[in-house]
């Protein structure tokens, strides 16, 4: 029996007194493993499972035993991408943790072999997303020297949950005796909010369970899900159809090059390729079926899985994802300026606002911080369950219809709303409104903002009420549209808006101000070009 | 030579300015759906900032399309192009439901799959074939609904074998022009240095630089025009090359995909190579559909139409999951612009690809040296 949403608010209300530090459901005395979706040992139901539970005497020790094994990179059966997709970087974070380096430390991520079979109905791309791996470099890998900085004795890996519609996270490493299988680790956060790991030493008789000090995989995914920093077009370095590696990558050899060489060959010798162009695609229906579960597993996936309690955010975390932000992309001009530089998009949705192009040679912002996938997905899928309307999602938006993320006006407005949250879900959405509404004198600009606003949250507007507030809107917002994209034609209004990229940036250090965090290197902005 | 030349392109480039910033569903602003691309250049120095970019969005394969002997691009357009005048790069695009083109969510019959459909056969292909290759899609194996047979062939104007022939005919004779040698040297020279880059901006832009004076003023910025060997030579070559497009006998837009890669490529081909090559063949109804890492792929969840049970390379059909599908109606920018859904959720994937190797003259790719030639006429015929 899964745990009631009732007795998840029960936690929520607890939660929000934290100072009182009590004792999180778990510890509470419930010793209640079936209200926990998530199975509490070694394996979930996955494809990592699939292989190894059983049989862990077949534990990979390195990464070329994890690609026969699993059928996955160089050894996956497809002829035209081997689904290596790479990541240029001359940061390491071998350690957990990013440290600059002069070097080229190519990143890959390793998706699970989609030959077009073994897929389910609606979810073609099921066998790319359903088991991911990462390989990272490091300055002190044993042959970095040569130009192989490739850690292949750690093999971290996400599953995708059967049953939960979850990840789950397993690292793969060597144990200390070389002639046994290696150790498997299953790293879990569970409903408490602890990590926990699971670690199964070939050397050892039993699974030792611990609760990490350290977050591990959840130091970088806050949400315990994929990640794609850049995930849309430019694909800041990624191997993609804009980018190889750099030619310093002539000087790597071994496994790394032998890797890196799958995401492209730079020196034309096959036609193989695996472009972040694809992977865009794959991490996309990646955290939607794991927001919104799998379409033939009812009540799985991150928000069924938070609406029962079976994880630590809970609706409020939830909810955050709606007003604040959980997770963040990062996103570049190319042949157009983000568009998140100017408006909310959320805010002017169905307003066909056209990003426009960058100014002169200078290209800018690169890698600003904008809302994320995560956060999106999440908006959409509660709509989808009919947790929210799409009304109250847009006058959400609109609280601050210029900034999709770090609006402390539209953050300030999450408190109020999840401290009188109703235990029913079907009224979750009412209370919302009646939030909103309350505070719209103060929440939304006068004139055709408020307008609209009023509209989407007037419960009984009629269709063509709404379109009609929301033409006028969009009127009054493109009009200021073109006025802010107009900056792009001189010094000062590009400094400006440098101002305000460089205000995401110095806020998502802010957001991940530790030393093992998900962020991409951030270079500020520079002023008077 | 075809005769349908990409003339037609300057009548969409008269309202192009406007679309940067238009609104378009909910008919505010310009009014002007019908007309939502970008701009074209002004400039020289503005084609050079559009043939950079769409260098650069080809860099990461241009190895394996110099070894292969082709052209690529994606069927999806640029960002920047909405509404009527989707479809801009030899390839059109549509949702379909129950047999039927939709734009809208509401029209989507839900009892029945949703959908994208990719057409990249050529506007001008034979008209007999519309009634044969309809019969196909209609079958239960491909859209599994009587479909028309106008929705075979692609409409725009320069979507056609005759445009694309006469485009590769006009870049083999295009002569070259010094004032764009200039521009492109100026321009690229201030990309490798951005702290240049302002003042080189206004030393070229809208400047004559085939003067003496002109190009003095330049030089004396540390421009110099790239040589054979320099570091800068290919990326030079390219780019140049490129600008081509500004001055085909029939015009291009040089701010699509295709036109200016099509005209990079085979200027470089002619010029230093000497390759020539013929008309596409009337056996060709339509530019291949493929993926990046393979002509012979498509993305997941799309399939190739069955024509006479043999996959058809210029038609696909994606079928959108059901999931998906959900996602529209939550959308209110997909919602009433399902082409711009197509275009995004599969379009950008699906890969064009224009088989110069096919049409090359044999034994026309005399010079085999240097490292564009060599890497391009490996292949050759």
């Amino acid at each position: 029996m899964r745990r009631g949403f009732k007795s998840l608010l029960a936690a929520i209300g607890l939660a929000a007194t934290a100072a009182l530090g009590s004792a999180s459901c778990e510890d509470a005395g419930t010793s209640d493993e079936e209200d926990v979706a998530e199975t509490k040992n070694l394996f979930g139901e996955d494809r990592v499972a699939d292989v190894l539970k059983g049989h862990l005497d077949k534990v990979p020790r390195s990464w070329a035993e994890f690609e026969a094994l699993f059928g996955m990179g160089r050894k996956c059966a497809r002829t035209d991408s081997k689904e290596v997709f790479v990541v240029e970087e001359s940061s390491s974070r071998a350690t957990g943790m990013q440290e600059m380096t002069d070097q080229l430390l190519p990143r890959a991520v390793v998706t699970g072999c989609n030959t077009g079979t073994g897929n389910p109905d609606d979810e073609p791309s099921y066998r790319s997303y359903s088991l991911m791996a990462a390989l990272f470099s490091s300055p002190d890998a044993a042959n970095a020297a040569k130009g192989d900085p490739m850690v292949l004795d750690r093999v971290e890996v996400i599953a995708l949950d059967r049953k939960t519609g979850l990840y789950n996270f397993y690292v793969m490493t060597p144990s200390a005796d070389p002639k046994k299988p290696g150790t498997l680790q299953r790293v879990q956060l569970r409903p408490d909010g602890k990590v926990y790991t699971y670690t199964k030493d070939p050397a050892k008789t039993k699974t030792v369970t611990k609760v990490s000090e350290d977050r591990l995989c959840n130091n970088c995914h806050v949400n315990m899900g994929p990640l794609m920093n850049e995930m849309h077009e430019p694909w800041t370095n990624w191997v993609s159809t804009h980018k190889t590696l750099p030619e310093t990558a002539d000087t790597l050899s071994g496994e790394t090059a032998s890797i890196v060489s799958e995401a492209i060959a730079y020196d034309g010798s096959h036609g193989r390729s695996s472009l972040a162009n694809d992977l865009e695609k794959t991490m996309t229906a990646a955290i939607r079926v794991w927001n919104e579960g799998i379409s033939t597993a009812p009540n799985t996936g991150f928000i069924s899985e938070n609406m029962s309690g079976d994880q630590p955010e809970g609706l409020g975390g939830l909810l955050k994802s709606v007003f604040c932000q959980t997770e963040l992309q990062y996103a570049s001009s190319f042949s157009v300026v983000p568009i998140e530089l100017f408006v909310d998009p959320g805010a002017v949705a169905g307003g066909a606002f056209q990003a426009p192009p960058p100014y002169g040679t200078e290209i800018f912002p690169i890698l600003m911080p904008i809302r994320s996938e995560m956060d999106k997905r999440i908006e959409t899928a509660l709509i989808k369950k009919k947790i929210l309307k799409q009304s109250t999602v847009i006058a959400i938006r609109l609280i601050d219809d210029r900034n999709d993320i770090f609006s402390s006006k539209r953050c300030a407005v999450l408190d109020p709303v999840i401290a009188g949250l109703p235990t029913d879900s079907t009224a979750i959405d009412g209370w919302i409104r009646t939030t909103l509404r309350g505070q719209s004198a103060t929440l939304y600009k006068v004139g055709t903002t408020k307008t609209y606003a009023d509209t989407l949250l007037k419960d009984a507007a009629t269709t063509d009420e709404t379109k009609t507030a929301r033409t006028k809107y969009l009127a009054d917002a493109s009009t200021a549209y073109q006025t802010d994209i107009a900056k792009l034609k001189t010094i000062k209004g590009r400094d400006e808006l440098k101002t305000r990229s460089q205000s995401r940036k110095d806020n998502a250090r802010k957001m991940f101000d530790r030393d093992a965090n998900p962020m991409p290197i951030l270079v500020d902005e520079k002023k008077g070009t | 030579m075809g005769s349908i030349g990409r003339r037609l392109v300057g009548v969409v480039f008269a309202s192009a300015f406007i679309a940067l910033t238009a609104v378009g569903c909910e008919s505010v602003g310009t009014g002007d759906e019908e007309d939502v691309v970008p701009a074209g250049s002004t400039s020289p120095w503005e084609l050079a900032g559009l043939c950079q970019e769409n260098i650069t969005r080809h860099a990461g394969v241009r190895q394996q399309e110099l070894a292969d002997g082709v052209v690529r691009w994606q069927c999806g357009d640029r960002p920047g192009v909405d509404g009527a005048d989707r479809g801009q790069e030899y390839c059109e695009y549509h949702a379909v439901s129950n047999g039927k083109i939709i734009s809208t969510y509401d029209q989507i019959d839900q009892t029945k799959p949703l959908y994208c459909f990719f057409s990249s056969v050529y506007l001008d292909n034979d008209p007999k074939r519309d009634t044969a290759l309809a019969t196909e899609l209609s079958k239960a194996a491909n859209l599994n609904a009587k479909i028309p047979a106008t929705m075979v062939r692609m409409k725009g104007q320069f979507n056609s074998r005759g445009a694309a022939t006469t485009l590769v005919s006009d870049a083999m004779a295009v002569p070259t022009d010094v004032n764009d040698q200039r521009q492109a040297a100026c321009f690229l020279y201030g990309v490798n240095n951005p702290t240049k880059a302002a003042s080189l901006e206004k030393a070229c832009k809208g400047k004559n630089l085939a003067t003496k004076t002109g190009w003095t003023k330049v030089t004396k910025l540390g421009v110099t025009i790239p040589k054979e060997g320099d570091a800068t030579y290919e990326a030079y070559r390219d780019l140049v090359s490129c600008m081509s497009v500004g001055r085909l006998g029939n015009g291009g837009g040089d701010w699509r995909m295709s036109d200016p890669h099509i005209t990079q490529v085979v200027v470089r081909a002619n010029d230093e190579c000497g390759c020539s090559y013929n008309a596409l063949p009337t056996a060709l109804e339509g530019f291949l559909q493929g993926t990046w890492s393979s002509k012979d792929a498509l993305p997941p969840g799309c399939r190739r139409v069955k024509v006479a049970g043999a996959d058809y390379q210029q038609m696909t059909i994606c079928e959108v999951p059901k999931p998906e599908i959900g996602d529209l109606a939550t959308s209110l920018d997909y919602s009433e612009n399902l082409d711009g859904f197509c275009n995004e959720r599969f379009g950008t994937n699906i890969v064009l690809t224009a088989p110069l190797r096919a049409v090359e003259n044999p034994g026309s790719c005399t010079t085999k040296t240097g490292a564009f030639c060599s890497a391009f006429t490996k292949t050759a015929k």
